[in-house]
Order: C-alpha cells, then sequence, then structure tokens
C-alpha cells in the first residue's frame, strides 16, 4: 500500500518533470542563486558575460548532437569537427582568403563531414557510433597534421570581432548563438523536418512505410551536426586568435551531456533545442563556479558523469509514465 | 544442472532410459555412451505415448490464440501438425518448448504431467526446438555449436574437446556427412547441412522429440527430399518428430499421422494412410463461412461500376529470391484480395508496389502512367497508400499523438511557407476521430495508449488523409476485436464506393473471401492462381466453400512438384 501512496506522489513528481525542460530550469536557477551567495566574484557582469560566451560554444554543438540524438542517432565526431573547421578557416586567411570565404569553408568542412558520416551510416549501415568514432580519430589526425608543426595563430581583426566584439552591447558569439537557437528550435518543432526528425527517432520502420524520407532525414541531421560543430570551431579558434591541435577535443561527450541532461532522450524520439541550451548552460555555469571556489576541475567531470546518468534514470522514469498515462504531447521546444 | 531434473522425472517412468540417466548423473559428461546405444537397442513401439496435450488454452490480448486445442504424440513417430496461418500451431510449439505458458489445460510428458516454465526446462525433458529462423552460431564450427552454452568440461574451467568431437563425429556419422564439414563455421555449409546440424544438436543431448517448424522452407528441392529422408529415419530410430510444414505434398511417406488445427482448436487426427490432401484442405479450411464473411461482402446497392478505370496495373514484378514474374492489375472501385500463407510473398508483392522495396524487374503504372517508386514516398506522391501488417511494429509510431500519426503521410497539406499548422492538424484530426468513431480521449493523446482496432482506424485515418487512388490494407483485423473488424470492412467498402480502388491481404478466409471481387492467391513469391468471387458468393454456402477449397488448393498445392 506504501507503494501505491508513494506512487501517486510520484506520478504527480513526474507529470511536472514531464514538461519539457521544466527540472533542467529548476536545476539551473537553484545552482545559478547557490553560486550567486557562495562563489566569490559570480554576479560580476563581467563573470556573467564570460559564462554565457563560454556556454556559445557547447550551446551550438548540443543543439546539433539534439538533431542527431532526436532521430535516434549519435554523432562523436563533433569535437574533432571543431578543431577541423577552426584550423581551415585560419589557414585560409592566412593564405589569403577573403574572410567571409573562409568563414564558407570552414563551414563546409563540417557539412563535409557530416556527409561522410551519413554515408556510411544509411548507405553502408554501419552503425552511427562506430562510423562516428572512426570520423573523431580520423579527423582529428588532419587537425594535427596541419597545425603540429607550425601552429596556426590568426591576425585577422574581423576574426577575433566573432567572439570579443559586441552589437548594441551584447556579444557577437552570444547573438550567433541566439539565431542559431531560434533557427534551430523552430525547424526542430515547427517544420515537416522536425516533425519527420521526431518520427525517424521513434520508429524509423513505420516512419519509412509512412511516407518519411527515411534516408534524407538521417543525412540532414548529420549534416546540421557537422555544420554547426563547424561554426562552434570556427567561434573557439577566434576566442583564442589560434587554431590549436587538440582544439575541441572531449566536446562531443559534453554535447551529448548538455543534450541528456535538457530531456533528450538518448534512444532518440524525444527532446528540445530549448532543453539543450538549458543543459548547456546549466553546465556552464557550474564549471565556472566551480573553478570560482577553486574546486579541482576534475570535479566537473565527476559531476557531469553522474547528471548524464541521472538524466536517463529520469528519462526512463518518463518513458513509462508516458506510456501509462496521456500527457501532452512529448515534442515542442 | 542440466541432468538433474531429467533424472528424477524419468525415475518415475521405470524405463530402461532410465539407467542411462543414472549412468549419466554418476558419471558427469558421460553423455557419448548413450545415443548409440538408444537408437539401435529400441524397438519402435508405435502405440506409446510420449507427448499428451490436453485441453490446452491460450490466449493473447484480443485474441484466443489455443482454445481448448488437444494433441498426442506417439514415441517414434513422425507426427503432422497442419492448420492455416493463426490456427494455433506456432503458439502450441512455444507451450511445448517453454516459451509461452498455457493459461489452461495440461501438458503431460511419458504420462507425467509437466510444467514447462523456460526452455531449458523443455530441453530436460527431451522436448527440442527447430525453429523456421536458424538459431546456429554463424561463426563457430558445427562441433561448437552442437555443445553451445553446455560444453563437457573435464575438472576446472577446461573443455573436453575430445569427448564432444568424438561425440559429434560419431552423430554426424549416423546422418552421412562429411568429417570435413565439422571443421568449418557453419555459415559456409548449406541449408541442409545447417539444418541437420542442428538436429544432432538435439539429439547429442537426448532429444525424444524434436520439434521442426517449417524446416524445408528455405531448402532448394533436391535437398527438401533429402532433409525429409532424414526426418523419417529419426522416426524409426525412435525419436518423435513433430513437423509443421505448409507444403501438404512433404507429408507422403514421412508422417505417419496428422492432426489438424483450426481457430485454435483440434478438428482431426488421423493416419496418413487413411487421408488426402483434399480431405486435410478440407478440414483446415473448415465448413462455416460464416458471418464474417457476410460482413465483409459487398452489399447488394454497391455493384461493381461498369467498365471501371485501371488505376494499378504491375506487370512481372521480381526480386531475387522473394518474387518472381507477378502482374496485377486493380481497377476503380474494385476490392483484390491476396490470399496465400505466411511466406508466400504476399506482403513482398504489395511492399513492391508501394516502392518499399527495390525491384530486379518489372513495371508499376498509376491510372495509366508509368511511375518510378524507390521508396513509399513516391509511392504516397503517385497515389498509393498502405496501411501496413503488424501494426505495432511497422503502422503507429509510438510516441506521437493521434494528430501526427494522422498527418504523417501528408504533412505538406498541414504546412504553410514551410511551417505546420498545429490548430488545422487538430482540426483535420477531430474531423476524422470523429468520422471515423475512433475511440479515444483527445487527439492529443499518445496512440499507443489507443485500443488496437482504434489504431489500426488511425492508420487508415493516415492513408484516407494522404487522398490516395489505391489503398492497400495489410492483414487489416489482426488482432482486433469483431466489431472493430466490421467498422474496418465499413472503411475500405466506403473508399472504393468513391472511386478508389483496394488491395486487401488477409489470412483469415471467410474475411478474404467476403470483401475481395478477384482472389490472387499467392505462393512461394509467385501468382499461383487468380479467381473472380462472383457477386453474391457470400450467399451461397456452396460456392463459398468451392472458393476456399480453391484458393487453399492454389496456397499449398504445387503443380510442378506433381
Amino acid at each position: 500500500m506504501t507503494t501505491n501512496n508513494s506512487g501517486r506522489g510520484g506520478r504527480a513528481a513526474l507529470r511536472v518533470i514531464a514538461i519539457e525542460g521544466s527540472t533542467v530550469l529548476a536545476a539551473l536557477i537553484i545552482l545559478f542563486v547557490v553560486s550567486a551567495i557562495f562563489a566569490p566574484g559570480f554576479m560580476t557582469s563581467e563573470n556573467l558575460t564570460n559564462v554565457l560566451v563560454q556556454s556559445v560554444f557547447l550551446i551550438i554543438i548540443g543543439i546539433g548532437m539534439t538533431f542527431v540524438l532526436v532521430a535516434g542517432g549519435i554523432d562523436l565526431s563533433v569535437g574533432s569537427t571543431m578543431g577541423l573547421s577552426g584550423a581551415l578557416c585560419i589557414y585560409s586567411m592566412n593564405s589569403g582568403v577573403p574572410f567571409v570565404l573562409a568563414l564558407l569553408i570552414g563551414l563546409a568542412a563540417g557539412a563535409l563531414v557530416g556527409l561522410f558520416n551519413s554515408y556510411f551510416i544509411t548507405v553502408l549501415r554501419i552503425a552511427d557510433f562506430i562510423v562516428t568514432l572512426g570520423t573523431l580519430s580520423l579527423v582529428r589526425g588532419i587537425v594535427e597534421l596541419m597545425t603540429a608543426n607550425s601552429p596556426l595563430d590568426s591576425r585577422s581583426d574581423a576574426f577575433s570581432f566573432l567572439t570579443s566584439g559586441t552589437v548594441l552591447g551584447i556579444p557577437t558569439a552570444v547573438l550567433i548563438a541566439v539565431a542559431v537557437i531560434l533557427i534551430g528550435g523552430i525547424t526542430l518543432a515547427k517544420t515537416p523536418m522536425g516533425r519527420s526528425i521526431y518520427a525517424v527517432g521513434l520508429n524509423p520502420a513505420s516512419a519509412y512505410l509512412a511516407g518519411v524520407r527515411v534516408p534524407r532525414v538521417r543525412v540532414g541531421v548529420y549534416v546540421v551536426s557537422g555544420v554547426l560543430a563547424a561554426l562552434a570551431g570556427i567561434l573557439l579558434s577566434s576566442r583564442l586568435s589560434s587554431a590549436q591541435p587538440a582544439a575541441g577535443t572531449g566536446y562531443e561527450l559534453t554535447a551529448i551531456a548538455a543534450a541528456a541532461v535538457g530531456g533528450t532522450s538518448l534512444a532518440g524520439g524525444r527532446g528540445s533545442v530549448l532543453g539543450t541550451v538549458l543543459g548547456a548552460l546549466l553546465l556552464g555555469v557550474l564549471q565556472n563556479s566551480l573553478s570560482l571556489l577553486r574546486v579541482n576541475a576534475f570535479w566537473f567531470q565527476i559531476i557531469t558523469g553522474l547528471m548524464i546518468v541521472a538524466a536517463v534514470l529520469l528519462d526512463g522514469a518518463i518513458k513509462r509514465f508516458v506510456k501509462s498515462q496521456p500527457v501532452m504531447s512529448p515534442e515542442g521546444a | 544442472m542440466l541432468t538433474c531434473p531429467r533424472s528424477q522425472s524419468l525415475a518415475l517412468t521405470g524405463t530402461r532410459l532410465q539407467e542411462f540417466r543414472e549412468i549419466k548423473r554418476v558419471i558427469p559428461g558421460s553423455i557419448k555412451m548413450q545415443t548409440a546405444a538408444t537408437k539401435t537397442d529400441r524397438v519402435v513401439p508405435s502405440d506409446e505415448v510420449l507427448i499428451k496435450v490436453e485441453k490446452i488454452t491460450k490466449r493473447f490480448p484480443g485474441v484466443l490464440a489455443l482454445d481448448g486445442a488437444s494433441l498426442e504424440i506417439r514415441r517414434g513417430e513422425v507426427h503432422a501438425l497442419l492448420g492455416e496461418n493463426g490456427a494455433g500451431k506456432s503458439t502450441l510449439i512455444k507451450l511445448l518448448s517453454g516459451v509461452y505458458q498455457p493459461d489452461g489445460g495440461n501438458i503431460s510428458v511419458r504420462g507425467e504431467k509437466v510444467d514447462i516454465p523456460h526452455p531449458s526446462r523443455a530441453q530436460a525433458l527431451g522436448i527440442t526446438t527447430i525453429y523456421q529462423e536458424h538459431t546456429l552460431a554463424p561463426d563457430l564450427t558445427a562441433i561448437e555449436n552442437v555443445f553451445l552454452g553446455r560444453e563437457i568440461r573435464r575438472t576446472g574451467p577446461l573443455l573436453d574437446q575430445e569427448a564432444m568431437r568424438a561425440r559429434t563425429r560419431e552423430l554426424w556419422l549416423e546422418f552421412g556427412g562429411d568429417m570435413e564439414d565439422l571443421r568449418r563455421p557453419v555459415n559456409e555449409l548449406g541449408g541442409l547441412k545447417q539444418r541437420l546440424i542442428e538436429i544432432i544438436k538435439a539429439l547429442a543431448f537426448d532429444a525424444e522429440l524434436v520439434i521442426m517448424d517449417e524446416p524445408t522452407a528455405a531448402l532448394p528441392d533436391g535437398e527438401r527430399a533429402n532433409l525429409l529422408d532424414h526426418i523419417r529415419k529419426l522416426g524409426a530410430g525412435g525419436v518423435s518428430v513433430l513437423l509443421v510444414t505448409h507444403r501438404l505434398e512433404e507429408l507422403f511417406g514421412v508422417a505417419d499421422r496428422v492432426t489438424v488445427f483450426r481457430d485454435g482448436r483440434w478438428v482431426a487426427t488421423m493416419p496418413m494412410a487413411e487421408t488426402s490432401i483434399d480431405d486435410i484442405i478440407r478440414k483446415m479450411v473448415g465448413r462455416e463461412v460464416g458471418s464474417m464473411a457476410a460482413a465483409a461482402a459487398r452489399p447488394d446497392d454497391m455493384p461493381l461500376p461498369k467498365d471501371p478505370a485501371e488505376v494499378l496495373r504491375a506487370t512481372g514484378l521480381s526480386r531475387r529470391g522473394v518474387l518472381h514474374d507477378v502482374s496485377l492489375t486493380v481497377r476503380a472501385g474494385e476490392i483484390v484480395g491476396i490470399g496465400g500463407l505466411a511466406g508466400s510473398g504476399r506482403t513482398e508483392l504489395v511492399r513492391a508496389v508501394i516502392g518499399a522495396d527495390r525491384l530486379d524487374s518489372g513495371e508499376v503504372f498509376v491510372s495509366g502512367r508509368k511511375v518510378h517508386l524507390r521508396s513509399p514516398t513516391d509511392g504516397m506522391r503517385a497515389g498509393i497508400a498502405m496501411v501496413p501488417e503488424e501494426r505495432k511494429i511497422l503502422g503507429i509510431v509510438a510516441g506521437f499523438s493521434v494528430t501526427r500519426n494522422i498527418t504523417i503521410s501528408a504533412m505538406r497539406k498541414v504546412t504553410k511557407t514551410a511551417f505546420l499548422q498545429s490548430r488545422k492538424e487538430e482540426a483535420i484530426a477531430r474531423n476524422f476521430v470523429e468520422e471515423l468513431r475512433i475511440k479515444t480521449r483527445s487527439t492529443g493523446e499518445a496512440i499507443e495508449n489507443l485500443s488496437g482496432g482504434n489504431q489500426q482506424k488511425v492508420l487508415f485515418a493516415r492513408a484516407l488523409f494522404a487522398d490516395p487512388k489505391l489503398i492497400i490494407v495489410d492483414e487489416p483485423t489482426q488482432g482486433i476485436d469483431v466489431g472493430a473488424k466490421v467498422e474496418v470492412y465499413r472503411l475500405i467498402r466506403r473508399f472504393v464506393a468513391k472511386g478508389g480502388a483496394a488491395i486487401v491481404i488477409s489470412s483469415e478466409l471467410p474475411e478474404l473471401l467476403g470483401l475481395s471481387d478477384r482472389i490472387v492467391v499467392m505462393r512461394e513469391g509467385s501468382k499461383a492462381g487468380e479467381l473472380p468471387v462472383p457477386p453474391g458468393s457470400v450467399h451461397s454456402t456452396a460456392l463459398m466453400d468451392q472458393l476456399q477449397q480453391q484458393i487453399m488448393q492454389f496456397a499449398t498445392w504445387s503443380s510442378r512438384d506433381h
């Protein structure tokens, strides 16, 4: 009988949690308040701007990852793609390619990585995990070849402006991130393509027979992921004014963490851009306040790991709940 | 672990077999001592009952798969179990092999009532099942496969390779196999040899009943005869065989007795020598065409249109190993039924028509225009929509609301300047819910929370919303209740009454006969026959009987073999 009671309480809690993004928003608010009270120097405008700009990379790359995860896939190559696009971009500019064209070259490299991944996944039917793990290593090797002997430093002011400049007092990088959030969020939530992505993640076999172009959707999400990773990589190298051999390393896991913490199901079919943005901000604030508190940086990794596991457990609980109970449709940005 | 419960159960039977088990218990791993003796010493008493199934019942949500069915298998006989799709054969096999638990009735082995709560218990009782899909580990050798998970051990963790090799060789020799084969991974061996290795695997662990589900299904003709030969020898060697097959002509000279099931019930058990194919077919289809056919039938005030336009013409559809030169025409206002047994190529045919599978050759014309279908999206664009079989796996998108499940096939109809219009979607869904009488709390309800029949209606709404010229429905009433069935018939009727065309696949003959104006019967990927169903046939019992028999004959009897 106790199970019955706690079950009812649990149901009420789950009903709230099932509302997209509510848990992660609550966690973000709590963390923010705690940081404001305990972390010295957290509430200065300088620090808050810093947190925001630092989070931009993760937000952008996390949105790409959300597309892939919702479609039921995974992309482990995004960290390496970040490194590749940054290096290509600076390399092009240093060889005299105009600024805008150099940016396009960087983004095109990301699209190419996405096409490469999706060719092996959709045409040759190799597991996404394996393919993108291979790409991770392959692309990282290229980046190291490009940067190892002669570090690539940028001398372009326009390039630096991407992250250090402001427009109407708002950092350029933040504006770029807002644009990505809006476009990504609307695409996933309001367009036929977005709806198809959810359908493919939920049940590719029935989506296919219902007329959804499943291979096209799969190619699409990997290209989106590649391009967004490239964009994040360009911004990262702009912020550092150089392309490092190890730039972006490890971002694939942080991006998955941001998406998972933000309520995206690693099994596909559920998730939202807004949730991922909140997840990325949560990780950003956490990292910042831990460093302000002079806590060893390894703790950030440990806590991130625990949050991923907790998020997956919660996702399972929500799924069972949704199954047992009519809830509002589980999608939406 | 394997030998112990078995020895106990046998201790009660008091046969000589018991002694072997005793020896085995004393000397673990001494299995090699035994079959040679068992096989040669044992006479073949044909009256001793090995397995008895009494009044067994098995219920699944919405379906009574077995309804008080009975079966008796004697020691050393090859017993054929026959019936249409859905007669309950597979369910019975799964009950005997411990995959399912019965809801009522008894199973006795050697006169003892038994529970078979899991597959390893079935094995301990001497019941081994060889399923239709191959279950050998493809990269392991025959020896490794035979002893997979039941390896003979020396003391400690080491395996007794020698004992396992010797045992496998001994059995393989009995089947006249080549010793070289035993060293190779089984996937390098042909279908026949793989089947034989599965049989050896059963014998190595003292199977007394080997259940075989369509053992010859994937074999070429020559190997088929060879395997049947071995099956007959198994019987002669004292091992009982329960054989499930759709190829009735295979039974002669192999089966000793045959039992027919229909709709989950026992119909008859006869010695093979005293029956005929015609008799078996008659018993399989039964006499009652029943009210389902009448419910599905074309109403008298809705006659076939005169001189209707051709909606679909498919010619020479072929796909290697699956479809062989099949042609099909469907006209406006007409319902064409596709009959045949499971696995005969019915679903493959319609998947080809909608573009879900690539074809090796063949052409498809919709309303006289040639179309190139490379995916169901193309099929949809050309005006073909499908309500697939296996609703839960291939039909619904679980996790999506009723609304989203309806609009998914034609999202462009609810899209304005690149954005989905959710209000319009809702309105459309509400209309369908009302019109098709879909029982759901709201259009926002997750589809998996609806009953099977209502899920099926949502899938009809999805197909109808795409506004097709031809609608294909594959097993439309699988697992839904009678009321919902009648409503599904009404939906199909209404669609063709408005000038649409329909293709219906059904394993239920009364349904197929009732709905169809014409029936195409498939067999092994080819069109085995085509027969018109004259208007008003449902009113004549004699005519319906005759049609049923014709369909079963096309479906099971190949003229090529005789």
